[in-house]
């Protein structure tokens, strides 16, 4: 439901057939070299099965996407003014304490600004990838991912549940690849998180993308620790 | 930037060819950057830089994670090797050649076009004389197939001829050349075929050419005629 308690109006089907393109683990982000701290989490036994992945992905959701990076992808997916998405970017970056969260978070961004512009004319994807390429801000995958999504005739609220829906098989395929779980229980996972990315889209509706509010302590400590750590999969 | 993948299994040799290419193309007047891609570490990209240290700009050289999956970044997703290549071509212009050395995988490894202009596979003897005709796409596919290792031959019961004749009936008339990385064997024939690639001249070497024994002087001959 919509502030005003009317439903948000759906993505049309050609619309829904983009988001699932941009949001599939084939589209190439390089989403995939991300853990988001989960590698290390698993590494250092504070994660040792499925039930503790969902707990992990609920904090990710709730405490942290929710509060940040969704609000972003709904702000780029609606038609926020470049001005305001770049503050929104530039806010965005400076919650994210981990470098490494950082410099992902940006490459991403850049890599689908410019596999998207190769699918989709638009001027705002093409105003903001300008606005990057000068240095102007920083490119956060979460307001590329929002623009992509609405070039490609996207409904907000749509972007941020395919954006969390995207997060949450991310994580459950990093834990196949880690070794902790088997193909049935990342499956198990996902389909448990299903509720809580619905709370966390609800929640996101009502976070002002220009005050991120992520607190998630010790998601931020794992982050800093594989900056140091010799075993490494992932990117962060 | 011409841009050349060099894949191939865990310990064929990949990054020690990177440590001789680059002081060759340094050489010939070529500039280079390198990409690593490391599966579990940074061992490959800090091997690299150790090796080269105080022969080529350190920042020329960066690794790239591949969260496991060595393939998917050089093949379904090389959105990580593309970002640090622009990033790399953004800091170094002009440069002549982008070496970027796949994370160890298996004989079916394949480069991205949208990726690589250009990519080797590189095999060593010591996993037996069999492995051309295995047939995996990095071997029948790659533009060049990289025998390395030949030194060892003698000792792993490799036979090179056999390993040239499969070469031959499973990639047609794709080159295929013989090297001893570690002692700077074969090298030039490798330079010389990149700068034909990069040139877009005929490639000086046609098909395979594995090295021989010379049987008056107990030489092993290769194809850039270096001796071991």
């Amino acid at each position: 439901m919509t502030a005003n308690g009317s439903e948000p109006a759906p993505s049309a089907p050609l619309a829904l057939a983009g988001l699932l393109q941009l949001m599939d683990s084939g589209f190439p982000s390089g989403a995939f070299t991300l853990s988001h701290g989960l590698e290390t989490l698993v590494t250092e036994g504070v994660v040792r099965d499925v039930s503790g992945l969902v707990a992990v992905i609920e904090t990710q959701l709730i405490s942290r996407l929710a509060r940040a990076d969704l609000p972003a992808t709904m702000a780029a997916a609606s038609d926020t003014p470049l001005e305001t998405l770049i503050r929104i970017d530039r806010v965005l970056l400076a919650t994210k304490l981990a470098e490494e969260e950082r410099t992902g978070s940006c490459r991403v961004g850049r890599r689908l600004l410019a596999e998207t512009r190769q699918l989709e004319p638009d001027l705002r994807l093409d105003a903001f990838a300008a606005a990057v390429d000068a240095g102007r801000t920083p490119g956060n995958g979460a307001l590329a991912l929002g623009l992509a999504a609405a070039a490609f005739g996207v409904a907000p609220r749509d972007a941020a549940v395919g954006a969390a829906s995207s997060f949450v098989m991310g994580q459950a395929m990093a834990a196949v690849r880690l070794g902790m779980i088997g193909h049935r229980d990342a499956q198990l996972a996902i389909r448990r998180s299903g509720t809580v990315i619905v709370r966390a889209v609800d929640i996101a509706e009502r976070q002002d993308p220009l005050d991120p509010r992520p607190c998630a302590p010790a998601l931020d400590v794992a982050l800093a620790r594989h900056e140091v750590a010799g075993t490494r999969m992932f990117a962060s | 930037m011409f841009i050349v993948g060099i894949g191939g299994p865990v310990g064929s040799g990949k990054t020690a060819l990177v440590e001789v290419l680059v002081p060759r193309l340094l050489a010939a007047g070529r500039s280079v950057v390198v990409v690593t891609n490391d599966i579990v570490t940074r061992e490959d990209e800090q091997h690299v830089k150790a090796t080269l240290a105080g022969t080529l700009d350190l920042a020329r050289i960066v690794g790239v994670e591949t969260g496991a999956c060595p393939h998917q970044a050089v093949r379904e997703d090389p959105s990580m090797n593309l970002a640090a290549l622009e990033e790399l071509a953004t800091r170094f212009p002009g440069t002549d050649y982008a070496l970027v050395e796949s994370g160890g995988d298996n004989l079916q490894l394949t480069f991205s076009r949208d990726l690589v202009d250009h990519w080797l596979f590189v095999i060593d003897v010591a996993g037996g004389d069999k492995i051309p005709r295995k047939r995996g796409a990095g071997v029948i596919l790659s533009d060049l197939l990289v025998v390395n290792k030949v030194d060892l031959a003698p000792h792993v019961g490799a036979d090179l001829g056999v390993m040239e004749r499969d070469a031959i009936l499973v990639r047609g008339a794709g080159p295929t050349l013989f090297t001893d990385c570690r002692h700077g064997v074969g090298i030039g024939a490798v330079v010389a075929h990149l700068e034909a690639a990069r040139t877009g001249r005929p490639a000086p070497t046609r098909g395979p050419l594995a090295p021989h024994i010379d049987p008056d002087h107990g030489h092993l001959h290769t194809a850039d005629a270096g001796h071991v």
